[in-house]
């Protein structure tokens, strides 16, 4: 009879195989950069589609400016704060909601609003009432809030009842009971959450500004560039979105898998 | 100090104990009297209202009427019919969970151990363990979490005669003077357990389930 071969995935085999989906991933990077390059020496003219080279240079120029790095840390605490508020609120609300179904009735319609409701509805609406220097704030708070909201309360809702009534019959106390039951169930949401919600965050911070127009956010850097016709600036910019946005969604999800290794490692009680 | 230890459990009182579900009546004006400090053992053929009557006792379900006297306030432990254990926690972390600081770690590794549980296996996350083990896991919490009186459903289920030997050694000496509430179909448990006898009538039963004299 033949044995079935059993494959045991060393440290090292990870490693490797983490090395080549890399070298895979940045294969496909350079395939697609050499399109643009080809697709912009083919149009000729930088001001329809600027070439990737270009764009390299801009970002050189404007990196060593100091408005450059004004612009973007205007940028960065309006966006991260609203993220950070609509956690905050969100995990809250969701917590609330678990023990009080009225709440979550209550709270049903609204997300499903702001989840249905079109950004830009709502960046228009708030400029109303809102100074444009905090719009950004408010609105990647309101797109990340409901998507927190949703995960948490789904995540809570699923603890398994019969532990909870274990702990309740043994009187487990609460900082146990949130430490061991509810957040390793809970964890994998959070980080669904934080994935979906990070670059949410920016998209729609970043959309607010433009529309805005808060002085010397980088909102206002991408309108102008498109005003002047300064495609080369425009996609600059475009790029230093992603790259922070990334690098906030990199830092924040390594955190939070950070925080549940820790959870797991300390599973003694 | 355990005060159950010390001073002789009361006993606990049913009295015209109702539960249906839907048209389903399961519990039927239930009367029965619990010697305090002795184990009880519950029988009766299936669907009798063994784990409901339990439930109740434990405060997670109500019942319809009726009234229960004697278990007020006292801290209860438990062998539910699932094992309700974190599946991703190790056996010791399990009972350390419940147990708390109240509990010392060695201790915990003994009784695993006197009841057939190798160390090897005691920091293994419990999913990856038999149900046998499970179940003494499940088992071994209850009988050391502080508790006045105990409630176990089914609590040797899965498990072999010699393994139940044991495992019944370590529940006599772990609850000596608390009043145990045990569920169970087998005939050799309650004599080895020198236990007091409950018997529920059947579900198509028409008597009232008066079976025991209150104490």
């Amino acid at each position: 009879m033949a044995q079935k071969k059993q494959t045991v995935q060393t440290p090292a085999d990870r490693d490797e195989k983490q090395r080549k989906q890399r070298l895979s991933l940045a294969g496909a990077a350079v395939f697609w950069l050499l399109i643009w390059q080809a697709a912009s020496l083919w149009i000729g003219q930088e001001i329809l589609l600027v070439s990737p080279v270009t764009v390299l240079k801009t970002l050189g120029q404007l990196i060593v400016s100091p408005t450059f790095w004004r612009s973007v840390g205007f940028s960065f605490v309006r966006i991260v704060s609203g993220f950070t508020l609509a956690w905050a609120l969100g995990v809250g609300l969701a917590v609330a909601a678990a023990w009080s179904p009225l709440l979550r009735k209550l709270l049903t319609p609204l997300t499903a609003t702001i989840k249905a409701t079109p950004v830009a509805s709502f960046i228009i609406l708030a400029l109303v009432w809102i100074p444009s220097r905090n719009l950004s704030v408010f609105i990647s708070f309101l797109m990340v809030l409901p998507i927190v909201y949703i995960n948490c309360l789904s995540g809570i809702l699923q603890v398994d009842r019969e532990l909870l009534e274990m702990a309740r019959v043994f009187r487990v106390p609460l900082r146990r009971r949130l430490l061991y039951i509810y957040l390793p169930d809970v964890m994998p949401f959070l980080i669904s959450a934080a994935s979906v919600s990070l670059g949410l965050c920016w998209k729609s911070g970043i959309a607010a500004e433009v529309i805005g127009l808060p002085t010397g956010s980088i909102g206002e850097r991408l309108y102008e560039a498109k005003i002047f016709l300064q495609t080369g600036e425009l996609f600059a910019w475009t790029v230093v979105i992603i790259l922070v946005s990334v690098a906030f969604e990199k830092l924040v999800l390594a955190l939070l898998r950070m925080l549940q290794q820790r959870l797991e490692r300390t599973v003694t009680p | 100090m355990n005060r159950k230890q010390t001073e002789p459990a009361e006993g606990i009182v049913i009295r015209g104990l109702f539960k249906s579900f839907g048209d389903n009546a399961v519990l039927r004006d239930l009367n029965a009297g619990i010697r305090g400090g002795k184990i009880t053992c519950i029988t009766g053929p299936s669907g009798c209202g063994k784990t409901t009557l339990l439930s109740i006792l434990l405060g997670l379900s109500q019942a319809d009427s009726g009234e229960i006297l004697g278990i007020e306030g006292l801290r209860a432990a438990a062998v539910f019919q699932e094992d309700r254990l974190c599946g991703k926690l190790n056996a010791l972390a399990n009972i350390l969970l419940v147990c708390g600081p109240n509990v010392r770690r060695e201790d915990a590794v003994a009784l695993l151990e006197q009841m057939g549980i190798e160390r090897s296996h005691h920091l293994k996350p419990v999913c990856e363990l038999s149900g046998g083990m499970r179940r003494r896991v499940a088992l071994a919490r209850a009988l050391l979490a502080e508790s006045d009186w105990l409630a176990l459903d089914e609590p040797f289920k899965g498990l072999d005669e010699q393994t139940r030997q044991l495992v019944q050694q370590e529940l006599l000496l772990h609850t000596k003077g608390k009043t145990v509430l045990l569920i169970t179909h087998e005939e050799e448990d309650i004599q080895a357990l020198q236990a007091d006898r409950l018997v529920l009538p059947g579900p198509l039963s028409s008597a009232p389930s008066s079976v025991q004299e209150p104490v």
